[in-house]
């Protein structure tokens, strides 16, 4: 297991003249739970995008295990799972169906995806024959993560995977992220909630327009402070002001 | 407030616009046709000021009682054509129903229909000026039915709101409205074969229908100038008092029913019923990828829709523009096997708007890395799949009623080029050419004007190219005509064959390769920002 997961290297993506992501690389060793954490609009969706081969970079390479993404976009993407945030599922598919198809797509034998989805559908308490699109925020994440395993990739990219899903539900998937990771995956995924980071992940990266500002195991970013904290310090927070918004405490006398 | 809202339709009107280039294209094309549509109507109505009184009348009464009815039915039908005004959207904020409503109606008056309504009866006053006693009593009546347009329209979307907002009805009125807009063709067109007939009949249906809209409550307001210029004066009187109270009575409904919307903001309902899924189509097409496509596809034109209404028109289309020219007349019972080959030609455009119609649900054709020529035959197979038997079953249909047998490999001949080199065409444009599409469930008219156009430029690329493809096989079927050889008919069926094969694979091969080298340009070209 000597080459790395997923490799970036100086990805650059301008939208419109406004640079989202700049000269951004990134190196996801294999075996790890990797965190993606940023501001909004930082550019972890795009980056992310760019990563799996949803969004092609300005400039720079992206490479899971070996396979570069944009020149053997065949080889590097069977080998991932991707969970993309803000995009629509085939939604007026059931929950069954759906899995089957993305599974056939795959090119996987129809007994393998007929057991796989049921244990999917078991294990994430989905409803099989109800339409995706009357699925709950949350279910939606769900199928969605199932979408991204059923071909049991070896490297899976999870855009939000956390969010909208309940807290039972949240146990369920960072359980099934551990197993995954013990068995030897890699997992990378972007989030904004830095407790359940700090708490699941074993490295992560801060970015924030487009940049990186800081990478490695979480207890080196961290360096002694709690990661709200840390985080706050990198990408400046919030000054706090009591002049500001006084009218909003003028009642209060 | 009435300032405020109608200055927020505009503000949201020109954000629109900044979004895309297209979308102003797009309005200017609508505002163009709706302008034409009102000029023309305008013009008739200063000429029916010269008219026969009767005529006018029963003309007035009768247009504006339907477009009062057309009012009420659209705006159930495309709901969500505008819900930037939607009332459960102040349901946050601090305000009455009785502070929004002459606001709410007031931003109405900004929209296409709102405005074509208004401009038009202006115009009536001008039909009415015929006398001043009419004119008085158009000026007073006519603003109520105006009223009375955009009440019930408002009334009909905030009462059935939470009904409406379901998918289930979203999906059928997607449908419905399919059906009603070609049936209107259809009904077009016996009008214009009753008007070749007798004048008189003609006459007699109008003043009918007008006398029977005049007691609707549809037609109270516009019956009043009618009555006046008739000089029925007690009539007249009780028609401007029933339209008052109706406006009053809707009005009162409306800011109780909004004052509850207020406090209960729809969110669209979901259903849980369960589908049953039906392996068939695995069985016939396989679990290869391109069997996988073809499966969802084929659920998607049961279960989605957009999909259902382009089926509806696929194969009604052409039946209501054959039938009324072949009813009847035994002469013209021939021009029936032309049924089958616009069904054939549209089938096979079908699958042009398909990566449109995927959305950002795409993603999952891009991320699990099939090969574009896979996607192409995929969606391919889907069509043909229910396509096939239906041209088949037309086919027999218009040849057992024609019974122009002897044609048979002739019409063949087209029908089959027509539909194998169009799905080849349409494959490779649609592989280049992608709008963006309202996602399921919305209404087909939800302001989204960018893939329209661009579906626009898409069909008449590949209906040129199908046309292109078209003309050998043609050359041969009109050359057999003229000189009456049906041997070179049937030479023209094997040519048709496999040019059409040929064409079929090629299109495919180019439009699959096409996508190899562009998913994700594809992808972002599809996905409508969030």
């Amino acid at each position: 297991m000597t080459t790395d997961a997923l490799v970036l290297q100086g990805l650059i993506k301008d939208f419109d003249g406004s640079r989202a992501v700049d000269s951004l690389s990134l190196t996801v060793p294999s075996g790890s739970l990797f965190g993606l954490v940023g501001p909004n609009g930082a550019g972890k969706t795009t980056t992310l995008s760019m990563a799996t081969g949803l969004l092609r970079p300005d400039q720079g390479t992206a490479t899971v295990l070996g396979h570069d993404v944009w020149a053997d976009p065949a080889g590097a993407k069977a080998l991932m799972g991707v969970l993309p945030d803000g995009m629509r599922l085939f939604d007026r598919l059931s929950g069954a169906e759906l899995l089957r198809y993305v599974g056939l797509l795959r090119r996987l034998p129809a007994d393998v995806v007929a057991q796989r989805s049921a244990d999917l559908l078991g294990v994430l308490g989905l409803d099989a024959d109800k339409l995706v699109v009357d699925y709950s925020a949350g279910m939606t994440k769900k199928i969605g993560l199932a979408c991204a395993l059923i071909h049991g990739p070896r490297l899976l990219v999870l855009d939000e995977p956390f969010e909208a899903v309940d807290p039972v539900s949240g146990e369920g998937i960072r359980s099934i992220l551990r197993g995954y990771v013990q068995g030897g995956g890699t997992v990378i995924l972007s989030s904004h909630v830095m407790e359940l980071v700090e708490s699941l992940c074993d490295r992560l990266a801060v970015i924030a327009q487009g940049r990186v500002l800081a990478e490695g195991r979480v207890e080196d970013v961290r360096a002694g402070e709690s990661l709200q904290q840390r985080f706050l310090d990198l990408v400046g927070g919030p000054v706090s002001g009591s002049e500001d918004l006084a009218w909003l405490r003028s009642w209060s006398d | 407030m009435v300032a405020l809202l109608v200055r927020l339709r505009l503000t949201l009107l020109r954000n629109a616009f900044r979004q895309s280039a297209w979308k102003v294209v797009g309005f200017v094309l609508l505002a163009l046709y709706a302008v034409t549509v009102v000029g023309v109507v305008c013009v008739g109505l200063v000429a029916l000021r010269g008219a026969p009184l009767d005529l006018t009348s029963h003309l007035l009464v009768l247009a504006f009682s339907f477009v009062t009815a057309a009012w009420m039915v659209l705006s159930i039908l495309v709901f969500g054509v505008d819900p930037t005004l939607d009332a459960s959207r102040f349901a946050l904020l601090p305000v009455r129903a009785r502070q929004l409503v002459p606001g709410l109606l007031a931003s109405m008056l900004v929209s296409t229909g709102g405005l074509a309504t208004a401009i038009v009866v202006l115009f009536s006053w001008v039909t009415w000026s015929r006398s001043i006693p009419a004119l008085v009593a158009a000026i007073v009546a006519t603003p109520l039915g105006l009223v009375t347009c955009f009440l019930l329209a408002r009334v009909v979307t905030t009462g059935l709101g939470s009904m409406l907002a379901s998918r289930r009805f979203r999906d059928l009125a997607a449908v419905l409205v399919a059906a009603i807009a070609i049936s209107f063709s259809f009904v077009g067109q016996l009008f214009g074969r009753i008007g070749n007939g007798d004048l008189d009949a003609v006459n007699a249906a109008l003043a009918r229908g007008a006398t029977i809209a005049a007691w609707t409550p549809f037609g109270w307001a516009w019956a009043v100038p009618a009555e006046v210029a008739a000089g029925r004066w007690w009539q007249a009187v009780v028609h401007l008092v029933l339209a008052a109270a109706l406006v009053g009575g809707v009005c009162l409904a409306w800011v109780r029913l909004l004052d509850r919307a207020l406090c209960s903001p729809i969110t669209s309902g979901g259903s849980s019923e369960s589908v049953h899924s039906s392996t068939w189509v695995e069985r016939l097409l396989g679990t290869s990828p391109r069997g996988a496509i073809a499966a969802r596809c084929l659920r998607y034109w049961r279960r989605d829709p957009r999909y259902a209404g382009t089926a509806v028109i696929l194969f009604l289309m052409p039946a209501l523009m054959v039938l009324p020219s072949v009813a009847g007349d035994p002469e013209s019972r021939g021009l029936a096997v032309f049924g089958p080959v616009l069904m054939a030609w549209m089938c096979a455009q079908g699958v042009g708007a398909d990566l449109s119609y995927d959305g950002s649900a795409l993603w999952t054709h891009v991320s699990s890395g099939i090969r574009g020529v896979d996607d192409r035959w995929g969606r391919v197979l889907a069509i043909m799949t229910f396509t096939a038997p239906v041209i088949t079953v037309a086919l027999v249909a218009a040849f057992v009623y024609s019974g122009l047998w002897s044609y048979l490999p002739h019409v063949l001949a087209v029908v089959v080029i027509t539909y194998l080199a169009g799905f080849g065409v349409s494959s490779w444009v649609g592989s280049i050419f992608q709008g963006t599409a309202p996602p399921p469930g919305a209404s087909a008219f939800s302001g989204n004007n960018v893939g329209g156009i661009q579906g626009l430029v898409s069909f008449a690329l590949s209906s040129l190219g199908v046309f292109v493809a078209v003309v050998p096989v043609l050359a041969l079927v009109i050359t057999a005509l003229v000189i009456e050889a049906s041997w070179l008919a049937w030479v023209a069926l094997l040519v048709a064959v496999a040019e059409g094969v040929a064409v079929l694979v090629l299109g495919i091969r180019a439009g699959g390769r096409r996508l190899d080298q562009h998913w994700p340009e594809v992808l972002s070209q599809v996905s409508v920002p969030a």
